[in-house]
């Protein structure tokens, strides 16, 4: 018999009319349950409606068939929140808690605990003692969860009735299933509570992993987790506590992995170089990971975002190759973006070979947002690896070369990055990339394309009319490439001071006298001041010697150093490996606010996290930064590189407005070779002071 | 944990929705339903991520078919474990909705409904306060009425009919204390399997499944090849066995020595398991110290073991592909396949897919055997045999013209050609199963079978 056609919103009036016909014949239990099914149903579709057949409901608890009393409960646990009739069930599940049967019997209590009101709150409490300790382990094992149930309803009068306290006595149950649910039960009630916490000690501990045997893949999730609640007092317990979780990397249940490797990663901090005390653990946890990879794509979404992690905090206890993170031509979007992350973070001068003809693959996929990720990829890896600089430069020249509009945007921002790491190396790389500059029309390749022009104008060919082209939408620009622009045409007029004249006296003009934004403005207002200072040219006359030395200083290269996070963060986010914080690699609380602060707790072991070493061959000259205190890794990085134009601009401006406060501009001593021209500013100058 | 678990069919309604937590209300399916759902619809771009937060609320989703499957979550939860419940509980979901048509490979919103009640109910029972406790059948049976009272759902497993007393008993009373006979439902530690199975034949079926998955280039050479093998078991044993399994003696399972991989990828003749992963029944700690896998299987089917390998695979097949672009507009594919198996055995669904570009005008296709047929609406020629015998060597040549202004050629994305086929009584791995021994109590004799498979993974050629 199909249930289909019971599946659909009904009036209570209905169903309490079919009730009534069903009771009408000698053997009504079959008509009853069907209309208990149209009840069910009507919970499902959330029918508030049906709020009103309580009185109907609750009087057939007495029918002694498990079916109709298990959806009758079901309905009176949803609607007992806003009907006063579900107290007449009261006696009913008074009586089922003394029932033979341990299906009942758990039934009750799973009921009465679910229903957040006084009186069924008094009848769990009254009834737990008993069920905690009843015979059946089903029942021990439902009693666990309804003390975490009751704790969520009414805190206090949990701890008053020491319910917590009797919880934990399960912890010593000699049913595993029911010691496992009672550590899950604990775990969510020391998960709200403030001061509540979980602390095991070692022969518990050591009781705890016997069970993982025979536990099956959902309580070894619980009795994995809660190992992290003891620590270890000495080295070598932490290496024998990771040596007995070892065996659970091998289990089918992707959960079960990330939660052993998770409690792996906690006691590792109990201990001074663990990957020496147990020399194949980096392999064992690499080769684990990587066979979560044949999981569907949620799971293996979870599982890369985790290898980002350990990447980022833990690259020594983690052997990985980089091929097995290559993208799969079907991989949806999330898993290809995560697997590209990670393929950045594991190259090395050893696989960067490899590693780059796979980049070049996917840069010229049709796939348009995987080709741009790939370029940036190109770009990152550029300046991460000294050594493959040369050869990521040269395929970026060659896909640039094809001309495709959004690779040619894409290679500007890299290519700015490298010039700025390399200064002197790459300078053929401009000349392809501005024989495509009529592609470029996206805000943050526009702005990295003027930054090169103004840099490298002497480089160029024709530099005039690409910057024509590009101040003739100046005025509808968002901010950023105004910036840039204003600066590249001052930096081109110091340069060439005849061909820029004309058109710095444009740029300046509509960013002083048609923009409305006041930050771009006074950029515009210095840049005039210091080109018609007195003490612009040099003392023998030098044409805008110091002038130049304000504008066209170089600027402070840039690295790679910005991949490492607070190592605070990353304690935390490691003891919550698998979770939702670890997919959004973000601190715990700023995702989720009301979330509980994990912290490593002391030991005599516990060991100073190590930072990332700066990579063995030195090849990073640039100290650490202050960047490390980015959280959200990846997007940080893109950013900060993207931001690292304007950044540079804001620095030369704050160096700018100091050295224009040192020499103060009177308005008498305006310099006479742009006074005439610019005697509009003059006027508006004088009316400002 | 989970707060609660929505199914909805492919236009966002309700099929089933089940609350274990008072934290979330139920009209917070909606929001699903609007930010995930709708925008699905409207535009058909591809997921962006497979977990949504709004506020310090989440929704982990999968999809089955049409039918999405969504847990609710407030907090910081431990994500992997949702998911991984998610994707048993469809599996699960599937096995026990079937209908007569056989075996489904998504989730319908129609054998949902027609099965609400059980659906429900199963959801409730392998969940306590959104902590998943156990997915097993033999588990739920001991809670869910309807899982006993029709034989429906056993014929459906493809199970024979059970001598199984217990069940019956309780099935045919309505009240459950009156069975005192059954066996509490957690008396014994193994969880997975329930006492008092009774079968007249024993018998095991063993399947060993590898997928294969190759990267080449144009010149044939291998970037990147691994197997990703399981071995599928199906048991019909009596009583409480305690099984070991054991494979070729040139078989490792690694991740036990330091470097042994290397060690003995390099020495051929060596099967090199890497991180094989276990069903929940093996004992993970003997296998830790004594390399046996023993274990009490549950009863029916399940998956044993998975297990990747990398090194010194059989590949059998090999495609060398010769790809020309012929000024603008046409383009010369020539491309030979080449089996390296023995020559009796057959392997079958084989099927070459070679992609075109999408503005292709007219086409030409010669071929030595098998069909080839060009399909525009997907942009393939698909080259197909019925049977491909092994050290055989097959060649096509076609060539294609494009629209004649269209400029495709210079963006076209060139997505690798793609092999597919099955290829019964051969391991690409190398890998042989050499003993099963089963033991019980009552010393029965088991029938034992063993078959081996091995089929395309991702099976890709660039050019």
């Amino acid at each position: 018999m199909s249930d289909g056609k019971l599946f659909s919103k009904s009036k209570s009036a209905e169903l309490r009319a079919e009730l009534d016909q069903a009771f009408k014949k000698s053997k009504p239990i079959t008509r009853i349950k069907s209309t208990l099914r149209k009840v069910l149903a009507n919970i499902i579709l959330n029918n508030q409606e049906i709020v009103n057949l309580m009185p109907d409901i609750v009087p057939l608890l007495k029918y002694e068939d498990l079916e109709i009393r298990k959806l009758c409960l079901e309905y009176i646990v949803t609607y007992a929140p806003v009907s006063e009739d579900s107290v007449n069930s009261i006696p009913y599940l008074d009586r089922f808690k003394h029932d033979t049967s341990p299906i009942l019997r758990g039934l009750a209590l799973k009921t009465m605990s679910s229903i957040n009101k006084k009186e069924f709150i008094n009848l769990t409490i009254e009834s737990l003692d008993d069920s905690l300790q009843d015979p059946d382990p089903h029942v021990r094992k439902i009693a666990a969860y309804a003390v975490a149930r009751l704790y969520r309803h009414d805190p206090a009068a949990t701890e008053k009735a020491n319910l917590v306290e009797k919880l934990n006595h399960l912890l010593y149950d000699n049913n595993q299933t029911v010691v496992s649910n009672a550590l899950a039960a604990l775990n969510s009630v020391t998960d709200v509570s403030k001061s509540l916490n979980l602390t095991i000690d070692k022969s518990h501990a050591l009781t705890l992993v016997s069970l993982l045997a025979s536990a099956n893949e959902w309580n070894q999730i619980y009795l994995i987790n809660s190992l992290m609640s003891y620590v270890p007092q000495s080295e070598d317990e932490a290496i024998d506590m990771v040596e007995a979780i070892l065996p659970s990397l091998q289990h089918e249940n992707s959960s079960v992995v990330l939660n052993a490797i998770k409690a792996i990663i906690y006691y590792c901090n109990y201990a001074k170089n663990p990957e020496l005390h147990l020399p194949v653990l980096p392999k064992r946890l690499g080769t684990s990971l990587v066979s979560l990879l044949s999981k569907p794509d949620e799971t293996q979404f979870v599982v890369l975002r985790n290898v980002i992690l350990l990447l980022l905090g833990r690259k020594d206890l983690v052997y990985l190759d980089v091929e097995m993170f290559y993208c799969r031509f079907d991989d949806p979007i999330y898993v290809k973006d995560t697997k590209l992350e990670i393929i950045y973070l594991l190259a090395n001068e050893s696989n960067v070979g490899s590693v780059l003809r796979e980049l070049e693959e996917y840069a010229t996929e049709i796939d348009v947002p995987m080709a741009r990720k790939a370029i940036r990829a190109f770009g990152n890896l550029a300046i991460k690896l000294e050594n493959a600089a040369d050869l990521c430069v040269e395929v970026i020249c060659d896909i640039v070369s094809h001309g495709v509009s959004y690779i040619v945007q894409e290679a500007a921002i890299v290519i700015k990055n490298i010039l700025r790491k390399y200064p002197g190396r790459f300078e053929f790389a401009i000349e392809e990339l501005i024989k495509h500059h009529h592609l470029i029309d996206e805000p943050d390749a526009k702005t990295s394309l003027i930054w090169i022009v103004g840099q490298y104008c002497e480089n160029i060919a024709d530099p005039e009319s690409i910057l024509q082209d590009f101040i003739s939408t100046f005025k509808d620009d968002p901010e950023e490439v105004q910036y840039a622009t204003l600066t590249t045409a001052t930096k081109y007029y110091l340069k060439f001071p005849t061909k820029g004249e004309s058109i710095v006296l444009q740029v300046l003009k509509w960013a002083t006298e048609e923009v409305n934004n006041p930050d771009i403005r006074d950029r515009g207002y210095i840049y005039w001041r210091l080109l018609s200072s007195e003490y612009a040219s040099g003392p023998n006359g030098e044409f805008q010697e110091n002038t130049k030395k304000v504008i066209l200083n170089s600027n402070p290269i840039i690295s790679s150093d910005n991949d490492n996070i607070n190592p605070e963060i990353l304690d935390e986010l490691e003891l919550n490996i698998g979770s939702l914080a670890s997919i959004y690699l973000k601190p715990v609380q700023s995702v989720f606010r009301m979330s509980k602060r994990k912290q490593l707790p002391p030991g005599p072991t516990l060991q100073p996290r190590v930072r990332n070493k700066p990579k063995e061959n030195g090849e990073h000259t640039g100290s650490t930064t202050s960047r490390a205190s980015s959280p959200a890794v990846d997007l940080m990085r893109r950013k900060s590189y993207r931001r690292s134009n304007s950044d540079n601009v804001s620095q030369s401006m704050r160096s700018l407005s100091i050295e224009a406060n040192e020499s103060p501009v009177r308005k008498d001593n305006l310099a006479k070779r742009l006074s005439k021209r610019a005697s509009f500013i003059r006027t508006r100058m004088s009316s400002k002071s | 944990m989970i707060s609660a678990i929505f199914l909805y069919d492919s236009k966002g309604d309700i099929l089933i929705s089940k609350l274990f937590k008072d934290d979330v209300k139920r009209t917070i399916s909606d929001v699903f339903r609007i930010q995930v759902i709708t925008q699905t619809r409207s535009r058909d771009s591809s997921t962006k991520s497979p977990v949504l937060t709004l506020g310090s609320t989440s929704f982990i989703y999968i999809k089955s078919g049409s039918v999405w499957i969504c847990a609710v979550t407030r907090s910081n939860q431990d994500c992997a474990s949702i998911l991984e419940y998610l994707y048993k509980l469809e599996l699960l979901l599937r096995s026990v909705t079937m209908d007569k048509r056989g075996s489904a490979d998504v989730l319908t919103d129609e054998a949902i409904i027609n099965n609400f009640n059980l659906v429900y109910e199963i959801i409730d029972e392998s969940c306590d306060f959104g902590f998943p406790t156990n997915l097993d059948l033999s588990y739920l049976k001991n809670f869910i009425s309807c899982l006993n009272d029709s034989d429906k759902v056993f014929k459906m497993m493809r199970k024979p009919t059970l001598k199984n007393p217990e069940l019956s008993r309780t099935s045919s009373s309505l009240i459950p204390s009156n069975s005192a006979g059954s066996p509490p439902p957690l008396a014994s530690n193994i969880t997975w399997r329930s006492q008092g199975l009774k079968y007249r034949r024993n018998e095991i079926y063993l399947n060993v499944t590898e997928k294969v998955n190759v990267l080449m280039n144009q010149q044939s050479e291998i970037l990147r090849s691994y197997v990703d093998g399981s071995i599928q078991m199906k048991t019909h044993l009596s009583g409480m066995p305690s099984c070991k399994f054991g494979f070729n003696a040139n078989t490792v399972l690694v991740n036990y020595k330091p470097n042994s991989g290397d060690d003995y990828g390099q020495d051929r003749g060596f099967v090199v398991l890497e991180d094989s992963k276990f069903h929940q029944c093996v004992d993970l700690r003997t296998f830790e110290n004594d390399r046996v896998i023993q274990f009490t299987p549950p009863d029916g089917e399940f998956q044993l073991m998975s297990y990747n390998c990398h090194s010194s695979i059989n590949l059998p097949f090999r495609i060398y592909p010769q790809v020309q672009e012929i000024g603008r507009n046409r383009l010369m594919y020539k491309i030979v396949i080449k089996s390296f198996f023995p020559v009796k055995l057959p392997a079958t669904n084989v099927v070459v897919k070679i992609p075109t570009p999408k503005t292709v005008t007219s086409k030409l296709i010669q071929h030595s055997t098998g069909k080839a047929k060009y399909h525009p609406e997907e942009h393939v020629i698909l080259w197909k045999f019925n049977k491909f015998f092994g050290s055989q060597e097959q060649v096509l040549t076609a060539e294609v013209e494009l629209s004649g202004e269209s400029d495709e050629l210079l963006y076209w994305a060139r997505p690798p050609i793609t092999l597919d086929f099955v290829l019964d009584m051969f391991s690409c791995s190398g890998l042989t199963v050499k003993f099963l021994r089963v033991q019980e109590k009552s010393n029965y004799k088991t029938l034992k079978w063993v078959k081996y498979t091995s089929q395309a993974g991702s099976y890709e050629v660039r050019y």
